[in-house]
């Protein structure tokens, strides 16, 4: 069978170009991960939690299909133009390139005012309560601090532990207004490459480190409301929370 | 006492892992249950529960790391247990009925008990060679996959005839053999006519009408859409309607096809007045000219399910064509034109016939078009030109949105028309899909006082999974007129735009008694009065109908040897069937 993408991210799409062959790492129901040698990673799948940098965009349908055939340790043979399965084709000819969008930095005393809006107290019955973080941000614009995102990397439960979607939505505040001082960013580079996260977290961060987000984060900033912000909300099983969790706690630093 | 259970590589989003948590620390004799990534801070939280362990320490971030604290070292094995359970995608699923399954024919064939079908659905340039290694295991073979080359179709089905085997297919959508659905097949009854044809959904049509005038089918047999080719020369079709004349319980047999190649009509008419059962012709697109004595010719697919089902009560055969007529529409000069979607390759050939031979329209040549003059348009979306890198429109609602709202807006249309094919293989629920477009493109064209009729057509039976009724009533509800037929829809849309069909005068004709052979081998006959045991390569989802059935089936989880290499996987598979005359 030969199936189509419909989109296809930036990222990918180097990806695809650079990387002869790569293996599934792993299936979900809404979609699934291949990964190269260097553990860099592709998600093909629906629009469900939004178009990423590094996804693949496919309809449900396909999906439903390619699963049937789809076992964790495939190969699969990739070029530009389309990733082949032994049982399948996806074709990205006719699909359109999904270039990351630049963060916007003229909204955030917006995006802070939408965000104020949500409650977090739940989170203080957790390993990160709003006290630990507020620490852990203010650590991270003195240089002196011992590396105030150790305590986040990995912690947590699911495929981006929590900690990791937390440190995205502070890199993103990060990014249209700078505070982190370079030495902590430096070592937050360094030290994901050392499988202290899952590698879908590592991709996650790598790429945040880099100023690329997914759409859902930088829609926030393009046009910052309730609808935007919702759709955050959506992502994943707590993913998107944690997420804005992240922004919300260091928009509201003190 | 701490148990610490580790999977590697494995991922799990975090709601899972939360209520697996919960679940397993709620189990009898378990203290205390932690489920999470192994990450270096994670292992931290483990430890500040109380439950670090040395095991803990292997694990690395991409593994799911289970820590128990219980007193009884035999609970370990059932919470991992639950754990697998869970991460195969929740609890409920009774993994013992599940279908056996084999990665090569040895094992498949061990699985197996006394298989006597392979059901093939794996990518044409291997189908044919896995076919032949089914034959080559005295199997006999349902090829849904396609792009078969026409020379390895007249090849294989050679050699099963030989063998006294059948080959179904290449490119076969639908089957019921012994009342076990195979592929895109509605749930039929059983009964006293037997089906052949060489057109998946005009099987569908006609046996899922026959149900539904409460007699029933036992065998429908497709034989791919080029069988009747002269290179291939009706191989399966002949060698069905033999198997179906010996079968006792068979009264009355059915055949439809696509108008053929004149010496192979030839062909099957011939043996077809060799037996003494009646039969029910339909070569759809022809007008027939003439009856015989035991052989009816169909105009078209309601007719031929008709006929078969009043031969089959005995009576004479007498057929009154309906239209709906009770429409309310009252079209501009210019809306002339009836526009149809189907999803049904060969009730798009019926509507492209009827419309054809019913006005007075020039057809324009076009093969984006099952038919296609100034004002009608008659599209199967299934055709490979639309589902190229898409999947099937039984199953994909896009393409036919896109249509019914391009065609509602344009100035010339005034009846639209629709199938719904339900049944195994096809979409849960296509009336829910299709049902908002057709809603918003009425209600428009009501706020415009513009006239536009969206007629609509159910092919399925009360027993299939999507609900025959429901579905008729959600695109009632939608606001689509619906019709118990093709034939009824067709007709009903031409009657709207003020012509009719006239259904063909035929006279009486007489032929000699065909002399054709009408033995067949036992083993055809094994086939259509057993539950077939099959072997199923390729797509899983077809294990479902034939289990609901209650037929055995085992699942070849197939991967192409030789790394996919076609040049070596030809070289081995000539070593593997080579029988050297010196043994």
């Amino acid at each position: 069978m030969i199936y189509e993408s419909s989109a296809v991210g930036e990222i990918a799409l180097s990806l695809l170009k650079t990387n002869k062959a790569m293996r599934v790492h792993s299936i979900f129901n809404n979609g699934f991960n291949i990964v190269n040698d260097k553990n860099d990673l592709i998600f093909i799948g629906t629009d469900k939690n939004g178009y990423f940098p590094f996804g693949i965009t496919i309809n449900k349908y396909t999906m439903h299909y390619i699963k049937e055939s789809l076992q964790v340790g495939d190969v699969l043979k990739t070029d530009a133009s389309a990733v082949n399965h032994n049982d399948f084709m996806l074709s990205n000819r006719n699909s359109e390139v999904y270039l990351y969008s630049k963060v916007n930095k003229n909204n955030t005393e917006a995006i802070k005012s939408v965000v104020s809006g949500y409650d977090f107290c739940d989170y203080n019955n957790s390993d990160f309560s709003g006290e630990k973080l507020n620490r852990i941000i203010a650590d991270l614009s003195d240089p002196d601090a011992e590396f105030p995102l150790g305590y986040l990397v990995g912690r947590g439960q699911g495929l981006t532990p929590s900690g990791d979607d937390i440190i995205t939505g502070i890199l993103y505040i990060d990014r249209l207004a700078p505070f982190i001082a370079d030495k902590h960013l430096e070592q937050l580079s360094l030290y994901i490459r050392e499988s202290v996260t899952t590698i879908v977290s590592e991709n996650f961060i790598k790429l945040a480190l880099e100023g690329i987000f997914s759409r859902r984060i930088t829609d926030i900033g393009d046009s910052p409301g309730k609808e935007t912000v919702d759709a955050l909300l959506e992502l994943g099983s707590s993913s998107g929370r944690d997420t804005l969790y992240g922004i919300y706690m260091t928009l509201n630093r003190r | 006492m701490l148990y610490t259970i580790i999977k590697e590589n494995t991922y799990q989003d975090s709601i899972v892992l939360m209520l697996l948590s919960q679940k397993l620390s709620a189990m009898d004799g378990v203290n205390k249950a932690s489920v999470m990534m192994g990450t270096p801070a994670n292992k931290d939280i483990f430890k500040g529960a109380g439950l670090g362990t040395p095991e803990l320490e292997t694990a690395s971030a991409n593994d799911i790391v289970i820590v128990v604290d219980t007193d009884d070292e035999s609970k370990v094995d059932e919470v991992n247990e639950a754990v697998d359970t869970e991460l195969a995608g929740g609890g409920g699923s009774d993994e013992s009925a599940k279908s056996s399954e084999a990665h090569n024919w040895k094992r498949a064939l061990e699985l197996a008990n006394n298989p006597n079908l392979a059901m093939i659905s794996i990518p044409g340039t291997y189908a044919a060679m896995e076919a032949e290694n089914a034959l080559h295991n005295g199997l006999h073979v349902f090829m849904f996959s396609d792009n078969v080359p026409k020379e390895d179709e007249v090849r294989l089905k050679e050699l099963a005839h030989e063998k006294g085997l059948l080959v179904m297919g290449p490119d076969c959508g639908t089957g019921i053999i012994h009342s076990v659905p195979l592929a895109f097949t509605n749930t039929v009854a059983q009964g006293d006519i037997g089906v052949v044809g060489a057109s998946g959904t005009g099987i569908q049509e006609v046996t899922t009408i026959i149900d539904r005038l409460g007699k029933g089918v036992t065998n429908a047999i497709g034989t791919g859409g080029r069988d009747l080719s002269t290179e291939v020369g009706a191989v399966t079709m002949l060698d069905s309607i033999k198997a179906l004349n010996q079968d006792p319980k068979v009264k009355v047999i059915t055949v439809l096809s696509k108008p053929p190649a004149k010496e192979v009509q030839e062909k099957v008419e011939n043996l077809l007045r060799s037996i003494d059962k009646p039969v029910v012709a339909l070569f759809l697109g022809n007008k027939p000219e003439y009856q015989e004595e035991e052989i009816y010719h169909a105009y078209t697919l309601e007719e031929t399910a008709v006929a078969s089902v009043q031969l089959s009560n005995g009576e004479e055969v007498n057929f009154t064509p309906s239209t709906l007529k009770d429409i309310k529409a009252d079209f501009t000069e210019n809306q002339k034109g009836i526009k149809g979607y189907y999803s049904g390759g060969t009730l798009a050939s019926e509507a492209a016939m009827l419309i054809k031979h019913s006005t007075d329209e020039e057809e324009v040549e076009d093969d984006a078009f099952t038919y296609k003059s100034a004002s009608h348009e008659i599209i199967d979306l299934g055709d490979d030109m639309y589902t190229q890198g898409k999947p099937h429109p039984m199953i994909d609602p896009e393409k036919r949105i896109e249509k019914l709202e391009t065609s509602a807006d344009s100035e010339d249309t005034a009846v639209i028309m629709l199938d719904n094919v339900i049944g195994y293989g096809s979409h849960a629920d296509m009336a829910s899909e299709l049902a908002p477009t057709i809603k918003r493109i009425t209600d428009k064209a009501a706020s415009e006082e513009r006239s536009l009729v969206v007629l609509a057509t159910v092919v399925g039976t009360d027993k299939d999974a999507q609900g025959y009724d429901k579905q008729r009533q959600i695109l009632k509800d939608a606001g689509a007129v619906i019709c118990d037929t093709n034939d009824q829809m067709v007709r009903t849309a031409i009657e709207l735009i003020g012509s009719k069909v006239v259904q063909p005068e035929t006279s009486v004709k007489s032929f000699d008694k065909g002399t054709e052979d009408l033995s067949v081998d036992d083993k055809m006959m094994s086939l259509i009065s057993n539950n077939p045991s099959v072997i199923n390569i390729g797509l899983k989802s077809f294990t479902e109908a034939v289990e609901n059935s209650g037929a055995e089936v085992v699942q070849f989880n197939w991967r192409p040897v030789a790394g996919g290499d076609e040049k070596l996987m030809k070289v081995l598979q000539f070593l593997n069937n080579y029988e050297g005359e010196n043994v």
